[in-house]
């Protein structure tokens, strides 16, 4: 009977909201350490959020870059700020300023290039939880309007997130499962390998998770190389 | 039912309150072959269906590279049934359905189901989409986290080649079954069954011509049977053969399914029923067939109402106006289209229900077609009385019902969706209400289901030559005007005005864009005296242009005034009495040795040799409406410098404010431009107009050899 739909299951509903809030939302996480599923049902390695230091990384078989090159893609409107933006210089060329640890990633003899010049993005995202597939949506738009360059071998495109930019990962949250993560689709330009770096308030902590996620899409640009 | 529909709320208002990244979205990678939207769609035999295993699908060797937007033959462009144990399934934030299935070997491989919301109208996938993610969802609801399960399935989709990385269950050649267009639980012991699927779903036919699509079936669960089909739904003037119009035993097969539209045929888009009948089991699909009139140059056809197939949600369901729980997407009454639809009543209860759209039908409207897809079930069990029912009805916007279109009652009931059109021509220039009143009895429910309406309109598709109406609403033509006088133009078109233009004696003064009305305050004391034309002028985005009549004014402004602000400029109050000049002392004099310009007295700066100075000001105000405002006075040098190079002694003239703040310092005169007479200096100080300012002169000497600064009759002439 309809009628009872709008009585009865009111305070069931209640009863589900307190209970939504007392116990986050179970998310499926891989067993592998510093993986995570993304929103297609694949994995992805992380930074995670306490930044703590990985195991050694053994190999897997799999891909690893010969070569990298940074490209920056400074996406959300907080970037505008110019208090923020005095960050970009630090974040958008790291091999080439020798801020970022790539000791790991010279040592598997991958060359690491000087950064391709960044690109701003400052649509508003303040008020849009973005996802994965946003992330992956977002970079087509831009491939596809020649913002950003058609990736080669070696690109990684590095989307730092603005302050202000939620971010979610397969049902996860960036700040609380990971700092940064890398990931990798194929769409009509070819394989783009990318990187996303949420805002950090701590500019040491931004920059670290962002080279480490960045190092670890060049050792482990799809998931068999090392991790 | 109840239980059924008790769950859909508590799901519908979960999704309030779930964070924004918790909501569907659909996939990017390979989205369009994984729901059927790629340009090689077309290829795949949705006619037949290969039976195959886990393993012979792992064994096919992946392509590389893989395309983004393309299919892979024959694996991408075949549909496979394979038997397999259901293992495990997950809602993916793409809105997937993972399904994971195994072997009696344990080899996986992964089966999707996408959400029908992200797959594109155009895929011939689609109606089979619904199909299966309807049955998954009556055997299992999908969560985010990985299910386990143990169950038997035959499931029937197209092969995919997915990238790989890292997901769950995946062969490892990444060879998935996306979309899954059929999924039989426990098949040893399901009812046979059959899908049918239309290709295009879409056609436009020309009045006079002809088209066809393409009908497929294919069966699953051991389905063995002839399948007849038939169509309905057809508008006036158009016929439809099925060649064959049986698909024989056991029911895997396609027929072709022709259009012949008559010169006559009403313009619009209409939906054609195809049913598909076979082993006592039918199912329909839907053809949009647009009718274009002959030639190409006719008509236009537009879809009038908004979230046609409520996919906007239970929250907000505007345009729509619906009574509380009409709008649903609970699987106890799963919609014709999408994953929403309108369910009124099914309270056996007394009850009524109500759903309303208002729409304006374009009085040049050549058809307008109203229809939507309806289920009814019931638990009545008379064969003759009407005890619940369903009026259709239009309305004027007040609500007065204009007429009943149909009323459905529970002696209606169908076992599926069936779509019900109605003429609303005769509404054409009238704004109506699109309303729906179910109404129920104390005992015995009805639900009225209704889904994926369509008010479509035909309208003449002629190229505008109706050039915009312009005129110029003030002035009056013929009227005198003087001062600043505010011109008014509007302007009207039948399709829409881009811009309006105001020109006065020729010349462009004004200008706007998209708007039917401009205004233009003219200070017509910039023109001289006399008769002067003001035209409008309107544009549309035809190019058409609408000139108005010419408007002749007469200005007429008085002769100007001038006026005198510097008071006492000849100094002739004597130094007694300055005022309203401040000087230092010895400044107002009528000593001989230096000749007044008129009069006796003038203002006698320096003049000592040695370091001084002497100072006159007199403040004033420059009216606002000044148009002209000239400080002038006459001024003697005499020194007893005599350098021809070098500035020992200065006159400085400066503008300030009241506060003694230089606003301008107008110009610096010095011993170098000593002369025999006086001279006449003068400087506009228009500029200033509606401001109070001090006239300020300062005169500074060193300390040698003098120099004097003898200044008379100033004036401060001011015209408005």
């Amino acid at each position: 009977m309809k009628k009872l739909l709008l009585v009865v299951p009111f305070a069931m509903f209640l009863m589900q909201v307190v209970a939504a809030q007392q116990a986050p939302l179970s998310v499926d996480r891989p067993a592998e350490p510093n993986m995570l599923f993304d929103d297609d049902g694949g994995k992805v390695q992380i930074v995670p959020a306490n930044l703590a230091p990985a195991a050694p990384k053994t190999f897997h078989g799999g891909a690893v870059m010969s070569s990298v090159q940074q490209v920056s893609i400074f996406l959300g409107s907080g970037w505008g700020d110019a208090q923020v933006r005095g960050r970009q210089r630090g974040l958008s060329d790291m091999a080439g300023s020798g801020t970022a640890d790539l000791s790991e990633v010279r040592s598997r003899k991958i060359k690491t290039m000087r950064a391709a010049p960044q690109v701003d993005d400052f649509s508003d995202l303040s008020k849009t939880t973005l996802n994965d597939l946003d992330i992956q949506r977002r970079l087509d738009q831009m491939l596809k309007s020649n913002a950003i360059p058609v990736p080669n071998a070696s690109t990684v495109f590095v989307v730092f997130l603005a302050p202000g930019t939620t971010l979610s990962l397969g049902g996860t949250k960036a700040g609380v499962d990971f700092a940064a993560y890398h990931n990798v689709v194929h769409l009509d330009a070819g394989e783009v390998r990318y990187v996303v770096v949420p805002f950090h308030a701590d500019a040491q902590k931004h920059a670290t998770a962002a080279a480490r996620a960045f190092a670890e899409a060049a050792l482990n640009p799809t998931g068999q190389g090392w991790f | 039912m109840s239980q059924a529909r008790r769950l859909c709320f508590l799901l519908a208002v979960a999704v309030l309150v779930a964070p924004t990244s918790l909501l569907s979205q659909c996939g990017v990678e390979r989205w369009s072959v994984k729901t059927g939207t790629d340009p090689d769609a077309g290829k795949v035999n949705l006619a037949s269906s290969s039976p195959t295993t886990i393993a012979s699908l792992r064994a096919v060797p992946a392509p590389s590279p893989i395309p983004s937007n393309n299919r892979v033959s024959p694996t991408e462009t075949t549909v496979w049934v394979i038997n397999a144990t259901l293992t495990q399934y997950k809602l993916e934030n793409d809105s997937d359905y993972h399904i994971v299935i195994s072997d009696t070997n344990g080899l996986t491989m992964i089966t999707e189901i996408p959400s029908p919301t992200c797959v594109g109208s155009t895929s011939p996938f689609l109606s089979a989409i619904q199909n299966a993610r309807a049955k998954f969802d009556a055997q299992f609801t999908a969560t985010t986290s990985f299910q386990t399960a143990n169950i038997p399935v035959q499931i029937v989709g197209v092969g995919m080649f997915d990238f790989l990385h890292g997901q769950t269950g995946v062969a490892p050649n990444g060879i998935e079954l996306h979309p899954v267009l059929d999924i039989i639980f426990n098949p040893g012991t399901q009812t046979p069954d059959f899908i049918m699927s239309t290709t295009p779903s879409t056609l436009s036919v020309a009045q006079g011509s002809s088209g066809t699509t393409k009908i497929s079936t294919t069966v699953a669960g051991g389905f063995n049977s002839a399948i007849a089909l038939s169509t309905s739904g057809l508008p006036s003037g158009v016929t439809a053969s099925l060649s064959p119009t049986s698909i024989a035993a056991p029911g895997n097969g396609s027929s072709t399914l022709s259009f012949t539209v008559a010169s006559t045929a009403p313009t619009g888009t209409f939906n054609v029923t195809v049913t598909a009948t076979g082993g006592g089991i039918t199912h329909t699909a839907t053809v949009a067939l647009s009718i274009t009139a002959a030639g190409g140059t006719g008509g236009t056809t537009t879809q009038l109402l908004g979230n046609p197939g409520f996919e906007n949600g239970s929250t907000n369901p505007a345009p729509w106006t619906a009574s509380s729980g009409v709008i649903n997407n609970s699987a106890s009454e799963p919609p014709h289209g999408g994953a929403w639809d309108a369910w009124m009543d099914g309270y056996g209860t007394t009850h009524t229900d109500t759903l309303m759209q208002q729409v304006s039908i374009p009085s040049n409207a050549t058809s307008a077609s109203l229809s939507f897809w309806l289920h009814i079930d019931t638990a009545e069990t008379s064969t003759t009385t009407a005890f619940d029912t369903l009026a259709v009805q239009v309305r004027n916007s007040s609500g007065t019902v204009l007429s009943t279109l149909k009323t459905f009652s529970n002696l209606n009931k169908n076992t599926g969706f069936a779509q019900q059109s109605f003429d609303l021509a005769s509404f054409k220039g009238q704004t109506v209400q699109i309303n729906f009143v179910g109404t129920e009895d104390a005992s015995a429910q009805t639900s009225f289901v209704l889904d994926d309406f369509a008010l479509n309109v035909t309208t003449p598709s002629t190229t505008d030559t109706t050039p915009p109406t312009a005129s110029v609403t003030a002035p009056a033509n013929g009227a005198t005007v003087s001062g600043t006088v505010t011109v008014n133009a509007s302007a009207s078109d039948n399709v829409g005005v881009t811009q309006m233009q105001l020109l006065i004696d020729g010349t462009l003064v004004a200008s706007n864009t998209n708007a039917t009305a401009l205004s233009f305050n003219w200070s017509t004391a910039s023109v001289a005296n006399g008769s002067h034309s003001i035209v409008a002028k309107a544009f549309d985005a035809a190019g058409n242009v609408g000139t108005s009549s010419t408007i002749t004014v007469t200005v007429s402004n008085g002769t100007p005034t001038t006026s005198e602000l510097i008071v006492n400029g000849g100094f002739e109050n004597g130094s007694t009495n300055p005022a309203p000049w401040t000087v230092t002392s010895g400044v107002v004099s009528n000593s001989t040795s230096e000749a007044a310009h008129s009069g006796t007295w003038k203002a006698w700066l320096d003049g000592y040799g040695t370091a001084h100075t002497d100072t006159a000001m007199q403040q004033v105000t420059i009216p606002a409406g000044a148009t002209a405002a000239t400080l002038s006075f006459w001024l003697h040098v005499d020194t007893a410098e005599t350098s021809t190079t070098t500035a020992f002694d200065k006159l400085t003239l400066q503008v300030r404010d009241s506060s003694g703040k230089v606003l301008s310092t107008l110009a610096t005169f010095s011993n170098l431009n000593h002369a025999t007479g006086y001279q006449q200096r003068s400087f506009d100080v228009t500029s200033f107009r509606g401001q109070i300012i001090q006239i300020f002169f300062s005169g500074v000497e060193d300390s040698t050899l003098q120099t004097s600064f003898v200044l008379d009759d100033v004036s401060l002439q001011v015209t408005q």
